[in-house]
């Protein structure tokens, strides 16, 4: 089969060796968590739990009405001890349900559900309850992807099998440990969509992974209609809109979602989730991440209860070289958050923990443009970063928005290629922002 | 002779009913227009600053003819220009001069940093990559956006980190209490009295406040215990000044731990002076 792959986008260097061939390692001896209870991206929700409380691992713990919830569990069995606001991921503060742990491994997991004869609201419920989110690092409901608009015809789920994250091995041990859970978990999705063709898209450095997820979809008789495609290696080929465009063909329209062309993406992670709470009837509790960096001396794949304080796996998990680290990251070096200290909870979206050493993690000045053009090239959105990025400047948030900043993803392929170390993406991310706020202000006003 | 008065007779009647067109045609082309915009176009500066929210001066005007707009919102016009559009307009105007206060004192050498900051060296870009620079998550980040929307050149950030404002050029337009994304300059009447707690931290963790900041509201609450007038009570974890009730005492600047408080009057807005940083 052909490699495919769209136009545009870098290849920053890979740096996967580090974690590459080494097995998760399930961390079950944290003392406590400390669960944000906002950790996906829609409405907030609410604690249901007090202080005092006696809570079980996989017991809701906070939720809310309205379609953009999805609930939190509880990650270990303990008591509650605090509910008070704490830094997460986001660089932010935000309220979080602190549990002790009492050392109990008593569970209070959801009834298992085949996810091959429930039917679709059943299916759904299930994995709103499961407190499901994308895992790729938005966080974005999963139910609410699978429960498009009825004039929006769904023919084709995606995998989102590339990772393509420097530093990042998660996805690719979750394939290589539990290839099943995958086809299962891709199984239910197509199930309840109504839909026969679902492709698993898997970028060509992780190539020795194909024949195993082959057998593995044809020794289970849910797994007809499951292809895989290999992509080329670069960077952002796991971007929603990237993938599709590279298996499809298609193009997301500007402002539109994946469901405009007819496909559902989900990460890899996300079915293996799904998979565990039809299967186990296990919410979203546990999180795989890998924890890599030239300033970690014990590069690792984890699997560790959502709500685990990354400097509580120090020492006893993971060693640091504190000396030399220079920059904390949560998630992928290209998209993730850059966090003072590493006092952080891991949450239902961190996909990694970096440390980086000065090296890897250098500052650059920022140069004047040189108009080389490269940004242009680079970008997977086929915006032009550097026109943009004068718009910006001179605070024309009209003509910005006429160029497409709000069509802009963030990827951060525009900073890392420009030889002047334009700080872009940064400035789309205000840019779209202000935009924002402006339309709003424009509505408020159409609307008095 | 003759052609003389035939091309003067010719040219008069020609005139005439020329005239006579030129009128029929300004009746019957006539463009309504109230004349409203116009008295009361008139009566604003004419800088065409914005401040008001308005395409310039002459959209203003129009949205106070039709009654869309308050008289109120010319902020270089002030005082003066409001009322002379309600007594225009035949409506009330509360107008006060306003001028802006910022409620921080977190000066550099008072509220640490969490760390460094590598980036685009705006407020707005700080807030929203990193959740704002300092510890404390309300405070000043001090890289000076207000500084540069103002238009009237009356804030400057001072060496503390700080913006100050200049009380003789600032004009209340409130541009920079908008672009703040901490929100933490706020508008006051340029006549209030009384006492103000500059100070933004709402922390519900009491304890932490002391760490992030050297001159933060540690929500004792001494103040609200102090003040002869009761004119104190907490609101969202920062106490609020009554200024109906308050006598400008000063018990509340001498009570406070971490000399939050000043006087309005004394220490902040006063023209001429630019805001100190007071010493922990």
């Amino acid at each position: 089969m052909s490699i495919k792959t769209f136009k545009g986008g870098a290849h920053p260097p890979e740096r996967k060796h580090r974690t590459e061939g080494l097995p998760i390692e399930n961390v079950r001896t944290v003392k406590q968590v400390v669960i944000p209870v906002n950790q996906h991206f829609g409405a907030p929700i609410q604690p249901l739990v007090k202080v005092g409380d006696v809570v079980k691992r996989g017991q809701k713990i906070a939720d809310a009405d309205g379609r953009m919830t999805v609930p939190v569990h509880a990650s270990i069995s303990g008591t509650v001890k605090k509910i008070e606001p704490r830094l997460q991921p986001n660089n932010l503060d935000g309220m979080a349900i602190i549990i002790e742990s009492d050392g109990s491994s008593e569970t209070a997991f959801l009834p298992p559900l085949d996810g091959l004869s429930c039917t679709k609201d059943e299916a759904l419920a299930r994995i709103r309850e499961a407190g499901i989110v994308g895992m790729g690092g938005a966080g974005f409901p999963a139910h609410v992807k699978l429960a498009p608009p009825p004039n929006k015809p769904i023919d084709l789920v995606i995998a989102n099998a590339a990772e393509c994250e420097p530093y990042l091995t998660i996805d690719e041990r979750m394939m290589e440990e539990a290839p099943g859970d995958l086809v299962l978990g891709m199984a239910i999705v197509m199930r309840a969509l109504g839909v026969s063709k679902g492709v698993i898209g898997l970028e060509d450095n992780k190539s020795h992974l194909q024949g195993q997820l082959e057998s593995a979809i044809a020794s289970r008789h849910y797994g007809n209609g499951i292809t895989v495609q290999l992509l080329k290696t670069k960077y952002p080929q796991g971007g929603e809109k990237m993938l599709i465009t590279a298996i499809t063909g298609r193009e997301v329209p500007s402002g539109g979602l994946p469901m405009d062309v007819g496909c559902v993406v989900h990460n890899v992670g996300t079915f293996k989730a799904i998979a565990d709470a039809f299967q186990e009837g296990k919410p979203l509790i546990d999180r795989g991440l890998t924890v890599s960096g030239a300033a970690c001396k014990t590069p690792k794949n984890l699997m560790v209860p959502v709500g685990t304080l990354v400097s509580d796996l120090v020492p006893d998990v993971i060693q640091i070289d504190e000396e030399a680290v220079r920059r904390v990251i949560f998630g992928g070096p290209m998209m993730g958050p850059s966090l003072p200290n590493w006092t952080v909870p891991v949450q239902k979206n961190t996909s990694g923990v970096l440390f980086m050493d000065e090296r890897e993690a250098k500052v650059y000045e920022e140069g004047p443009c040189i108009r080389c053009g490269r940004c242009m090239r680079a970008c997977s959105c086929r915006l032009s970063p550097a026109l943009l990025n004068n718009a910006l400047k001179a605070n024309d948030l009209d003509l910005a928005e006429q160029i497409g900043v709000m069509d802009c993803i963030e990827c951060g392929t525009c900073s890392y290629v420009c030889p002047s170390h334009i700080q872009l993406v940064q400035r789309f991310r205000v840019g779209k922002q202000l935009v924002r706020a402006k339309k709003q202000k424009e509505a408020q006003r159409a609307g008095k | 002779m003759t052609a003389i008065w035939l091309t003067l007779g010719f040219s008069a009647i020609l005139a005439f009913l020329l005239g006579l067109a030129l009128g029929w045609f300004k009746e019957l082309f006539k463009v309504e227009r109230d004349p409203k915009i116009d008295a009361v176009r008139e009566r604003l500066p004419g800088v065409n600053c914005g401040a008001c929210g308005y395409p310039g001066c002459d959209g203003y005007a129009e949205a106070v003819a039709k009654g869309d707009a308050p008289v109120t919102k010319c902020a270089p016009g002030g005082k003066d220009v409001a009322d002379a559009l309600a007594s225009l307009m035949g409506v009330n105007a509360s107008s006060e001069d306003q001028v802006a206060v910022l409620l921080c004192q977190g000066a550099k050498d008072k509220a640490p940093v969490k760390g460094t900051y590598v980036g685009v060296e705006t407020c707005r870009a700080a807030k929203l990559s990193a959740g704002g620079t300092k510890l404390c998550a309300w405070g000043c980040l001090g890289y000076g956006d207000c500084t540069l929307v103002c238009q009237f050149d009356a804030l400057h950030m001072g060496d503390d980190g700080l913006p100050h404002v200049d009380y003789d050029k600032c004009t209340g337009c409130g541009l920079c209490a908008q672009e703040c994304p901490q929100q933490i300059l706020a508008m006051v009447p340029r006549s209030r009295k009384g006492s103000v707690v500059l100070c933004s931290n709402r922390s519900v963790v009491k304890a932490t406040v002391l760490k992030t900041c050297k001159v933060g509201c540690i929500k004792c609450e001494a103040c609200v215990r102090a003040c002869p007038e009761q004119c104190i009570s907490m609101v969202n974890g920062i106490p609020v000044t009554d200024y109906s009730k308050c006598t400008s005492c000063g018990v509340c600047v001498e009570k406070c731990p971490t000399k939050c408080y000043q006087l309005l009057e004394t220490a902040v807005i006063v023209p001429g002076k630019k805001l100190e940083t007071v010493q922990a």
